[in-house]
């Protein structure tokens, strides 16, 4: 009984299922564990750049390598490589300027004799860029842009000179440039992560002829310090404002003392997001230039509510020597890149500034030398923008804006702040692959407050009474422009080609009326008559522009733009202007 | 005051509440499929045992619960594995497994980011892994399935600070998840990774040239899908790519090709050097937030700028001339514009350039000493141009009375 008993145990281990020595699962691939670590890995590869691989699909180790590459050409910095240490770009054009007589009398009817104006005028110019990265020192990157203009002055010999001096002669189109100069725009230096701690990092220091931008845009010679951590970025500045256009001997020397600060706190990035970030700006400087402008204070302070990634609505608020000046609220949306839609609210008060923001001149009366803008008028501006991109082919834009001025009465109304409609938009879309054409038009309807007793009756040869200084009666009643533009591309750094065309017609508030009736004249005129006198003005004009590369370093660019003749300018045939370019990059 | 304070903490409590995560939508009702938050408190390796479809091993484990269904006439139950079921002749084909429908078990929590992270994994794994160590199986490209991730995560591999395949949660949430599919072939494309190997040169294309947001996707949510622009960097290269598979040949990809004004190639199937897809007519506008957030990106086309990120709007606005700064702007058009919109100006110009040219006899006034006592068919049109310039008090009214003065 026992060897039965032990016969049938061995016979039911024989017939037991057989051990499962065999994984369910894959085993690890004989590479974990082997791969080099990355320093190592990239070491290798920057030793020998031909063992790139050559079939299998590589991830991330090949990641380091890639960054001693060229760039993808599926990135934008094919165009221009950002990590080269020195880039260089300069240019030098020629630009004529002119129009001709038509030989018809002016609207003063006076027939334009050839020595009046200069009816042609060229000058010279270029420019000239050029920055660094890590040339030196690792953290230091530069920045240099500056420009020059060769010309000769307009001029022509006077005709009641009996010695034939000649005398400075406007130019065929108005240029804000009467000398040769040199000027600098930009040339700073700049040091980021330079110190040894970690925790400096975000501290850069940038210094030289820069702009900074605080509650607006400011060039000065200076320093600027800024922390830019994710969750704090601060800035203070320091210097003396740099003087624009000094091309022009009008120009003021604007060297005036500015300090400022600004400071972001973003609590999106804090370990617990909250949607909100809080900016202040601060800036204070002394006198612009002499006896123009006292020294003011300027600060802004902004709440930036992004509710979504897209969705923005941001509130700021701007003074003025403390006093409130400009509120601004915006809302903007983005939908996948390509639908936009902004809505601006904007409240100027009468403490804002009359010329630019830093000259919050507040006496109506004083005016600037040859530009007087009148008092500051309080406004709402309310504006509206949205485009979108349909089929990826059809670009379209829309926007419409609304000023009010918020005055009651004629007196407080300025033609400089005047309540305005506008409404505007484009459409843009491809033919084919290389070719676009474009329409856009732009409808602006000014809101005049001019009256029948307003209106100055026209008797002739006679200096007619004017108008109250700046009336909100005078100016444009509007304008309507449309417009085309086809457009050939083959690339940036390779050719592109664009026309375009346009055409405006400008409505003019009629101020006077007809005094003279069948020989008498009548002080009390009927504004229905016709005086004779244009109330609008239709022109036209078009731009044709090529742009054309050899190789990636030179490039060559020709403009030649006109217009058609101008109703209100009869005189002359229109403008016309011819600008060539030569241009190197490296 | 307490409405004000009411406000303020209404638009807080609002602005804060969109940290909140949307929680994914219960799948709809379906009898004929298993409801995996019916099951939920068995546990996932009771029925997903490794590699095989639950239910194969002669309906094992559901009859332990089902056994009464089983037993009975074909009903309901069945429909979950099998299409249909009859017993003259036994047939019971079943339904594809996986289901390949919006809501399945996505692993979630799986991040590509941790996993190509090379520096993390060497530190805390001892290895790291590449594309091909979990996207390549038997030679050829494959989605990982659980055998490959076991490769790592099996208990036996002892990986002390990873998720071993027994806790199912390390990957999945429990439940079912909307399938997030985010796919740049669908529709008539047509694509094969084993043609995309090696460029026409023999150069090796990387797996990140085109994924180029794997190795960061913080999720297997967040996973994005490669972008056009990423063919377009090759296929418009010659280098790179034959002629006849170039992206003006719309064949290349598209098994049928529309004949309407859409069938223009999109732009971002243009090259780089085109203009960029978000570069549209509302971005000549409001382009100031993508700027600054990217100053780098706009040094890349517009040469004369430094490249740097920071404060760099004046590289631009210093030299670039706006489209309407016509011929006509200077003379005729822009002092509208500055009555209109005067902050637009100052984005670029302060008041010397406003002085520089208003300092200067215009053309209309002719020679010196002639446009005094010859100006008035002009000033009539629009008496405010000469306003800007002159001041009333002191030139006009040495002439001309002031008709409505206070």
């Amino acid at each position: 009984m026992r060897w039965l008993l032990v016969v049938l145990a061995l016979c039911a281990t024989a017939n037991a299922e057989p051990p499962q020595l065999k994984l369910t699962h894959e085993p690890p691939p004989r590479s974990l564990k082997m791969r080099p670590h990355r320093r190592t890995a990239a070491a290798a590869t920057n030793t020998d750049a031909t063992a790139a691989p050559t079939a299998a699909p590589e991830g991330p180790a090949a990641t380091v390598a890639a960054s001693a590459s060229p760039p993808d050409p599926g990135d934008a910095g094919s165009v221009r490589d950002l990590r080269r240490p020195i880039s260089v770009r300069f240019n030098f054009g020629y630009v004529v300027d002119g129009t001709a007589l038509t030989g018809d009398p002016n609207l003063n009817q006076h027939v334009v004799q050839g020595y009046e104006f200069a009816q042609l005028r060229a000058y010279a110019l270029g420019e000239g860029y050029a920055s660094s990265r890590g040339v030196l020192w690792p953290s230091l990157s530069t920045y240099f842009a500056g420009r020059f203009q060769l010309m000769r002055r307009t001029v022509s010999a006077d005709p009641n000179d009996m010695m034939g001096h000649d005398v400075q002669v406007a130019p065929p189109i108005a240029n804000w440039f009467d000398r040769s100069v040199f000027a600098t725009r930009s040339g700073w230096a700049e040091v980021q992560d330079f110190l040894p701690y970690k925790r400096l990092a975000p501290l850069r220091l940038r210094g030289g002829n820069l702009y900074t931008y605080g509650p607006w845009p400011l060039h000065m010679w200076g320093i600027v310090a800024a922390w830019e951590g994710k969750l704090i970025r601060g800035s203070i500045y320091n210097g003396f404002r740099a003087s624009d256009y000094a091309q022009s001997a009008a120009v003021d020397k604007n060297n005036a003392l500015i300090a400022g600060s600004s400071l972001r706190l973003d609590l999106r990035n804090l370990t617990t997001p909250v949607p909100f970030a809080i900016s202040g700006e601060f800036l204070t400087f002394t006198d612009v230039a002499a006896g123009d402008n006292a020294g003011s204070n300027h600060s802004l302070i902004q709440l930036d509510w992004r509710p979504r990634k897209d969705v923005a609505l941001i509130g700021r608020v701007r003074t003025i020597n403390g006093e409130l000046a400009n509120e601004h609220l915006q809302l903007r949306s983005r939908y996948k890149q390509v639908t936009n839609f902004v809505f601006d609210a904007i409240h100027r008060r009468t403490t804002d500034w009359r010329w630019d923001p830093s000259v919050p001149q507040t006496d109506p009366l004083v005016a600037k030398r040859y530009l007087d803008l009148g008092p500051v008028v309080p406004q709402l501006l309310v504006s509206g923008r949205a485009g979108t991109l349909i089929k990826e082919n059809i670009d379209l834009l829309l926007r419409v804006a609304y000023a009010n001025d918020l005055v009651t009465t004629d007196l407080e109304r300025s033609t400089f702040a005047a309540s305005y409609l506008e409404v505007g938009g484009g459409i843009e879309g491809r033919l084919r692959r290389t070719v676009g054409v474009g329409l856009n038009g732009l409808s602006r309807q000014t809101k005049r407050h001019g009256t029948v007793a307003t209106q100055i009756p026209d008797i002739p040869n006679e200096a007619d009474p004017l108008p109250f200084k700046a009336a909100s009666s005078l100016g444009e009643e509007g304008f309507t422009e449309l417009g085309t533009t086809v457009r050939l591309s083959l690339g940036a750094r390779r050719f592109s080609a664009i026309v375009e065309i346009y055409g405006r017609r400008t409505r003019y508030a009629p101020v006077y009326c007809a005094a003279l009736q069948a020989g008498v004249v009548d002080p009390n005129c009927m504004s229905d008559l016709d005086t004779g006198i244009p109330t609008s003005d239709l022109r036209g004009g078009g731009r044709a522009t090529i742009d054309a590369w050899i190789g990636n370093g030179l490039r060559l660019f020709a403009s030649y733009e006109l217009s058609s003749r101008l109703d209100l300018q009869r005189e002359i045939y229109g403008f016309k202007s011819l600008r060539m370019m030569v241009e190197g990059v490296y | 005051m307490a409405r004000s304070h009411l406000f303020l903490i209404a638009v807080l409590v609002i602005g804060c509440s969109s940290a909140r995560t949307i929680e994914t939508p219960t799948p709809p009702i379906d009898k004929t499929r298993l409801s995996h938050s019916q099951h939920a408190q068995i546990k996932c390796e009771t029925c997903h045992t490794m590699g095989r479809r639950p239910g194969s091993d002669d309906h094992k484990p559901c009859d332990g619960c089902h056994k009464q269904a089983f037993l009975s006439a074909p009903g309901e139950l069945c429909k979950v594995c099998h299409t249909e079921v009859s017993s003259t002749p036994l047939v019971a084909p079943l339904r594809p497994y996986p289901v390949e429908d919006l809501w399945r078990a996505e692993p979630v929590r799986f991040a590509h980011s941790v996993h190509m992270d090379f520096s993390q994994m060497e530190s805390r794994v001892g290895f790291h892994v590449v594309c091909a160590d979990c996207h390549v199986r038997d030679g050829a490209l494959a989605t990982p399935n659980h055998a490959t991730c076991a490769r790592c995560h099996a208990p036996e591999t002892q990986l002390e600070r990873a998720p071993t395949m027994p806790n199912c949660s390390g990957c999945h949430k429990h439940g079912v998840n909307q399938r997030v599919r985010k796919r740049l072939i669908k529709g008539d494309l047509q694509f094969d990774h084993e043609h995309h190997r090696t460029d026409r040169r023999g150069n090796a294309i990387r797996c990140e040239q085109c994924h180029t947001q794997s190795a960061t996707s913080a999720s297997y949510t967040d996973h994005a899908a490669p972008t056009v622009e990423r063919c377009v960097g090759c296929h418009d290269d010659t280098d790179r790519v034959p002629h006849e598979l170039r992206m003006r040949v719309c064949e290349t990809c598209h098994k049928e090709r529309t004949q309407t004004l859409t069938s223009l190639a999109p732009r971002n199937h243009l090259p780089a050097t085109e203009r960029p897809l978000d570069h549209t007519l509302a971005f000549r506008r409001d382009h100031a937030e993508a700027a600054e957030r990217d100053g780098a990106r706009c040094g890349a086309c517009h040469t004369q700028m430094s490249g740097n990120g920071r404060d760099a709007c004046d590289e631009c606005h210093q030299t670039m001339r706006p489209s309407d700064h016509r011929i006509t702007f200077r003379e005729l058009d822009h002092g509208t514009e500055a009555a209109a919109d005067r902050d637009r100006c100052a984005r670029c110009h302060v008041i010397e350039f406003c002085t520089a040219c208003h300092a200067q006899r215009p053309r209309s006034h002719g020679f010196p000493g002639t446009f005094t006592t010859d100006h008035g068919g002009m000033a009539r049109v629009n008496p405010r141009a000469c306003m800007t310039c002159h001041d009333q008090e002191t030139l006009c009214l040495q002439c001309h009375m002031l008709r409505g003065a206070p």
